[in-house]
């Protein structure tokens, strides 16, 4: 029965007097630390993707909120303008009923649906907010002015939420198509697929920069 | 292959180690990115475009202090000479997540920015001071408090009454615990450090074989190793100090560092992989001393603008 250290001594040879011994033991450990890092990443950056997703539509909602509010106002002052207070109210209830869930994030038409409708609502509430120009009165007023106030927030905070998801996805979506990333998706998350990214529509490009300066 | 000399081999396989130690690092190593155009973070008034008189910004950076003493939010005034073209909305939050106002656990940072030159001025607000001040409160202080002072061009006052008002309007939201007035600088991050540790683990063990300290040495090594995966999985450099050291003394004590070096490679273990978390983002806790410095807080995009 041979002692521990010889059981475990490498046997001398020509190799083992060249390849001093912790050297190897360094290339071994570079190459497990490379090649075992990222494991995680892929749930990781799921995860933070959902999180993010959850923020926008946090903030979609809340502006969604702010308009029955808004519009009741603006009647007040301006229960002539039906046209585009209609506008704005049944652009608020389709938002409303739409359906979202993670899942839709990796369903390239369910996306788009639903930034199709969040880019109506955008684009009627610029509408009301033009013609409200056109009413002083509407325009000073103090609850209409902090209702404008939560409104611009809103719209900031959607832009913020967005931006911030773009990264989240950016991120999860790399992580998938490169190495190593690629092969533990290939290895063990079969199920993960990129994920959809907002693009950028015309309706956010127009920009009414309302001035309330007097 | 000719015949070289054992000195001329070693001499190779350690500048091949050095070499793959190296490569293998680089991605760890921190990317030096421009700071880009905007402004550091030098105090709690930052006032780039000059529009405070020295005597009336360190009283405000005093009260500002104050009110962070208190309750532990962080006001940070600043203003910019020039915005390079970017609406006032994205820059201040561009500005207010570099600079980390506020605290990690609270987010209650401020940032009042003043844009002299485009005429516009914004209040950011961190994500936990978004009930207490809210929008359509930062749009009447602007509106009521602050344009009013700028019309008639009296920066000084404007941005007084402003701070005045925002102190108001969140004083008694959160209570100043022991860790958060500190204002310690947050999170540097572990990056800068592996590939010193990395040397480090190599290196150590050479010196002490060639002071003739061979037992130590032989310990050196796998304590290293060790050391370094304990500072990886947990974050801290320290814990993984304390790993380092305990198997350094384990060693040691059970003279299994001894005769023949069977320590390290003889008897390394069927690998496996080390699921350690990909080279981005360790938060290290390390203090930072002196100086005011951002607490981590984090932003969403609230606040009101005005312009005149």
């Amino acid at each position: 029965m041979r002692s521990e250290s010889q059981r475990f001594a490498r046997p001398s040879s020509t190799l083992s007097r060249r390849v001093p011994r912790h050297a190897f033991a360094a290339l071994v450990l570079c190459t497990v630390l490379l090649g075992g890092c990222g494991i995680n990443n892929i749930p990781t950056y799921d995860e933070a993707t959902n999180a993010a997703w959850s923020e926008v539509q946090n903030q979609y909602t809340r502006r969604a909120d702010l308009v029955p509010n808004l519009v009741e106002t603006v009647k007040g002052f301006a229960a002539q303008e039906r046209d585009v207070l209609t506008q704005v109210t049944e652009a608020r209830a389709r938002v409303s009923q739409m359906n979202v869930s993670p899942d839709m994030l990796s369903d390239p038409a369910a996306f788009e649906q639903f930034q199709q409708a969040q880019g109506e609502l955008s684009g009627a509430l610029s509408r009301l907010l033009v013609t409200v120009e056109a009413y002083p009165d509407l325009k000073s007023n103090q609850n209409f002015l902090a209702l404008q106030d939560q409104l611009e927030g809103t719209e900031n905070r959607i832009a913020v939420a967005r931006g911030d998801y773009v990264e989240a996805v950016r991120r999860y979506n790399t992580e998938l198509r490169t190495i190593p990333g690629r092969w533990w998706a290939a290895f063990m998350y079969r199920d993960m697929e990129p994920k959809q990214n907002f693009q950028a529509d015309a309706a956010d490009t127009v920009n009414p920069s309302v001035d309330f300066s007097n | 292959m000719t015949l070289r000399s054992p000195e001329t081999l070693r001499r190779g396989w350690r500048l091949l180690v050095v070499l793959s130690v190296l490569s293998a690092v680089m991605p760890w190593a921190p990317s030096a990115f421009a700071q880009g155009e905007l402004p550091a973070l030098t105090g709690r008034v930052v006032d780039s475009a000059g529009l405070l008189d020295p005597a009336r910004e360190a009283t405000l950076s005093d009260r500002l202090a104050e009110h962070e003493a208190a309750g532990g939010d962080q006001l940070v005034v600043a203003t910019v000479a020039s915005l390079d073209g970017r609406d006032i909305a994205s820059y201040a939050i561009e500005l207010a997540r570099q600079w980390r106002i506020g605290t990690a656990e609270n987010d209650n940072g401020v940032l009042l920015l003043v844009a002299p030159n485009e005429r516009e001025v914004r209040i950011e607000i961190g994500r936990g001071l978004e009930g207490a001040l809210t929008d359509a409160r930062a749009g009447l202080i602007i509106r009521s408090e602050i344009l009013p002072a700028f019309r008639d061009g009296d920066y000084a006052a404007g941005i007084e009454r402003g701070v005045r008002a925002i102190i108001d309007s969140i004083a008694g939201e959160y209570v100043a615990s022991e860790a958060t007035t500190r204002g310690t600088s947050r999170a540097d991050s572990l990056d800068a450090y592996v590939p010193l540790l990395f040397i480090g683990m190599i290196g150590v063990p050479q010196l002490l074989r060639r002071a003739g300290l061979r037992r130590a040495a032989n310990g050196a090594f796998p304590a290293g190793f060790v050391g370094l995966f304990a500072t990886l999985a947990s974050g801290t450099l320290w814990i993984g100090l304390a790993a380092a050291i305990a198997m350094f003394t384990l060693l040691l004590v059970t003279g299994a560092g001894g005769g023949g070096g069977g320590g390290a490679s003889g008897r390394r273990r069927g690998g496996g992989f080390i699921g350690v978390p990909g080279g981005g983002g360790f938060g290290g806790g390390f203090g930072g001393g002196g100086g005011f410095s951002g607490g981590g807080g984090g932003f969403g995009g609230g606040g009101a603008s005005g312009s005149w």
